[in-house]
């Protein structure tokens, strides 16, 4: 036996089965001085008393008591109500209050403590095969695991998982979707640092305002970055793109080449050679493939263009249930990817994009006309300028008609300073928004901060930094102005946002950053520098039918 | 590990059986709690997180199928994750897995009077090894563990195991001879 491995397992097998070890020991090959010794710490090892649990019996009862809350079905309380066999006592009422002081003590403690967990996000809603890479191998994730910076995870067909980081912020992997968490970082105050990387599948984040400048959200991938500060978003790796939508708020698209800003409802797609396609709006339908053609498809009977780049699942055939991913640019579909429907989505036909006009039978949205009848359910208070996502269905006559319009939530950043922040501004804001079709608002800044970019710019990394020079082309600044702003913590898409807000206003960027730098969010920034114009009034909830009455039936 | 089969005592907590899970609990927790022992080096933190580990189990029982892991495995499974994730929120993982077979300096753990080997050094020697080879040797030689079912729980192959025993043994055996601490 020349394997040593084999050998010293030999030998541990006679000595486990009662051969006396100086026996084992002698049966050994001449040149075993090593494995001796190896089979001497062995047995060594096995010989150690090992120090034993103090508090077992309490355990047991535990783990009994857990065993018997697990199984044992809660009586349902009958008679008088629980609440007032409690009250019916003074001991009752006395106990209540104790339970009741308690609780509000712990509530508090939990409130005010420092969070636990800031440094992990536990897993949860697990389905199917969710794994992460522990010591090279793959494990299995189980509900309630803390996942780590560095941790990598994967999800299997049908499955998925949430990952809820200790503020509330939310990722859901898709099926077959591959992530690291390269940092999970975070600090009293809700300061959050997550930054992870994307190779695969497709992930849904919902991030809560972060507060404080020194917070991060970034979703990596090869082609392109999406960083947020909350919003509510999706991110697919899909062959050699990446594609991003938004639901909600604000997202910046980076790579070292180029840049865009994504809002409420669009879409853009980021490919290797790292173009990064304008924004467009969303479209996205499930149902079955009713065309097929070289390059219009049909969904529902909803027609599409297939483009090279589109990304089909294979085995998807006329008939087969889909979901279609794609972005309307310049008035045509095109498809970015179309998949199996993984899981129970029901059929849905849905795209988003701006309110052009109104009436009471027919609205046009980013160009394309939608019938509205008395059973469309359209949210209260749009109006023309709103940007607002569409579920429809067609008509046998080809219309598109609305089954639900709703307003698309650009405002969702409420951010404000954490308690890392350093700035404490003096800066006061006196708002004056006028009702009227042309509405303004006056908005009055006094503050003793210094809003002015710093000119130390060795903060940059990559010189020139390509983001950065893509903004100054933008807004025809000085680079070292944009990454004066960026070197003073703001995001790309902070700088972006503000130097357009100031154009359309007409304020200085300095006023808009003072603005921000006061605790205002962009989205309330937004409102009064940019009012939306004041729409036609319209009956914006379409009255229900009124039901008839049903026949009485005869006798 | 208890010798018995402990399916049926699983598959009797899963339906409902408090009396079983209070029996798992009696037939595991020792060998559970020695392992999460070497692992996590601190007796009371090993005591909590083998009530977690079989806390833990029950919230899965209502999954557990009969003809997957073994019960065992299953319950090291639990206690291997808890005892990562212990290190890892510690910050200690990067301290503890180190490369294998890297010695540290003598100077703190010994010389004592006789300086011969303890569960204390033990722990500390295990600290030094690769995490799988720490597994090894805590399943084999401190749980007494056949090879087969050491493979079955660290999910490895018998031949990986075999190697991993050695490579751990070896390992084992030059810190100990580094820091001067006899066995024999």
């Amino acid at each position: 036996m020349h394997d040593p491995d084999e050998l010293l397992q030999h030998s541990l097998d006679a000595i486990e089965s009662g051969t006396p070890l100086e026996d084992v020991l002698h049966e050994l090959p001449e040149d075993s001085a090593e494995m001796v010794e190896l089979i001497r710490l062995a047995t060594a090892v096995r010989a150690l008393p090992h120090p034993q649990m103090v508090n077992a019996p309490v355990q047991k009862e535990r783990i009994l008591f857990a065993a018997r809350q697990a199984t044992v079905p809660v009586a349902r309380p009958s008679g008088t109500p629980w609440y007032q066999r409690i009250f019916a006592a003074p001991a009752g009422r006395w106990a209540f209050a104790a339970v009741a002081v308690a609780l509000i003590a712990f509530a508090a403690v939990m409130m005010t403590g420092s969070p636990r967990n800031v440094q992990a996000a536990t897993a949860m809603d697990l389905t199917g095969q969710v794994e992460v890479l522990v010591d090279s191998q793959w494990q299995p994730l189980a509900e309630g695991d803390l996942v780590y910076a560095g941790d990598r995870l994967r999800t299997g067909a049908n499955s998925s998982a949430t990952l809820v980081f200790y503020e509330g912020s939310r990722t859901m992997l898709s099926a077959d979707a591959d992530l690291t968490l390269a940092v999970v970082d975070g600090a009293q105050g809700n300061v959050l640092q997550v930054v992870m990387d994307q190779t695969a599948g497709t992930t849904e984040h919902n991030v809560v305002p972060l507060r404080g400048k020194d917070s991060t959200f970034l979703v990596h991938t090869q082609t392109g970055d999406a960083s947020v500060r909350g919003t509510s978003f999706e991110v697919s790796v899909i062959n050699s793109h990446s594609r991003f939508a938004v639901d909600k708020g604000m997202v910046l698209i980076y790579n070292d080449q180029n840049a865009v800003l994504l809002t409420a409802g669009q879409a853009s797609t980021a490919s290797e050679d790292l173009n990064i396609t304008d924004p467009a709006y969303e479209f996205r339908l499930v149902g079955n493939v009713t065309a097929i053609g070289e390059t219009e498809w049909a969904v529902s009977g909803v027609t599409f263009t297939v483009t090279p780049q589109t990304a089909i699942a294979s085995g998807v055939e006329m008939g087969s249930y889909v979901v279609v991913k794609g972005r309307t640019v310049e008035g045509e579909r095109i498809a970015d990817s179309i998949a199996f429907v993984n899981g129970n989505q029901k059929p849905r036909l849905t795209f988003t994009g701006i309110v052009e006009s109104m009436s009471d039978t027919a609205w046009v949205i980013s160009g394309q006309t939608v019938v509205i009848t008395s059973e469309s359910m359209i949210q209260a208070g749009l109006a023309v300028g709103d940007t607002v996502e569409v579920r429809f269905y067609l008509a046998d006559n080809g219309d598109w008609v609305a089954e639900e319009i709703e307003r698309l939530d650009e405002d969702v950043i409420t951010p404000t300073p954490g308690e890392t922040d350093t700035v404490t501004p003096e800066v006061t804001t006196t708002v004056t928004p006028e009702v009227s079709e042309t509405a303004t608002a006056t908005v009055t800044i006094t503050g003793t901060i210094d809003m002015t970019p710093t000119n130390d710019i060795a903060c940059v990394g990559a010189d020139p930094q390509p983001t950065g020079m893509t903004l100054a082309m933008r807004y025809g600044i000085p680079y070292e102005e944009i990454m004066g702003w960026f070197c003073k913590h703001y995001g790309f898409g902070e700088i972006d946002l503000a130097y357009t807000l100031a154009q359309a206003s007409g304020k200085t960027v300095e006023e808009v950053f003072a603005m921000r730098e006061s605790g205002m969010g962009w989205g309330e920034i937004k409102q009064l520098l940019q009012p939306e114009p004041t729409a036609k009034p319209h009956p914006t909830q379409k009255p229900k039918p009124t039901q008839k009455p049903k026949p009485t039936k005869k006798s | 590990m208890p010798e018995i089969d402990l399916t049926d005592i699983t598959l009797r907590a899963k339906n409902g059986d408090s009396a079983a899970a209070g029996e798992l609990y009696e037939q595991c927790h020792q060998d559970i709690y020695w392992y999460l022992f070497y692992r996590v080096g601190d007796a009371q933190t090993a005591e909590d997180l083998t009530a977690e580990v079989f806390l833990r189990m029950l919230r899965g029982l209502p999954n557990y199928q009969p003809q997957g892991k073994p019960v065992e495995a299953w319950l090291f499974q639990i206690a291997r994750n808890l005892a990562i994730d212990h290190y890892r929120s510690n910050h200690h993982e990067e301290s503890i897995e180190m490369k294998e077979n890297q010695l540290v300096e003598p100077g703190e753990v010994h010389n004592t009077v006789e300086n011969s080997l303890n569960g204390e050094k033990l722990r500390r020697a295990l600290e030094q090894l690769s995490a799988d080879q720490r597994d090894v040797i805590i399943l084999r030689f401190v749980l007494g563990m056949p090879i087969a079912e050491a493979a079955r729980t660290i999910n490895r192959s018998q031949d990986a195991v075999k190697a991993l025993q050695r490579r751990g043994l070896l390992a084992l055996r030059d810190l100990l001879a580094n820091w001067e601490v006899s066995y024999a």
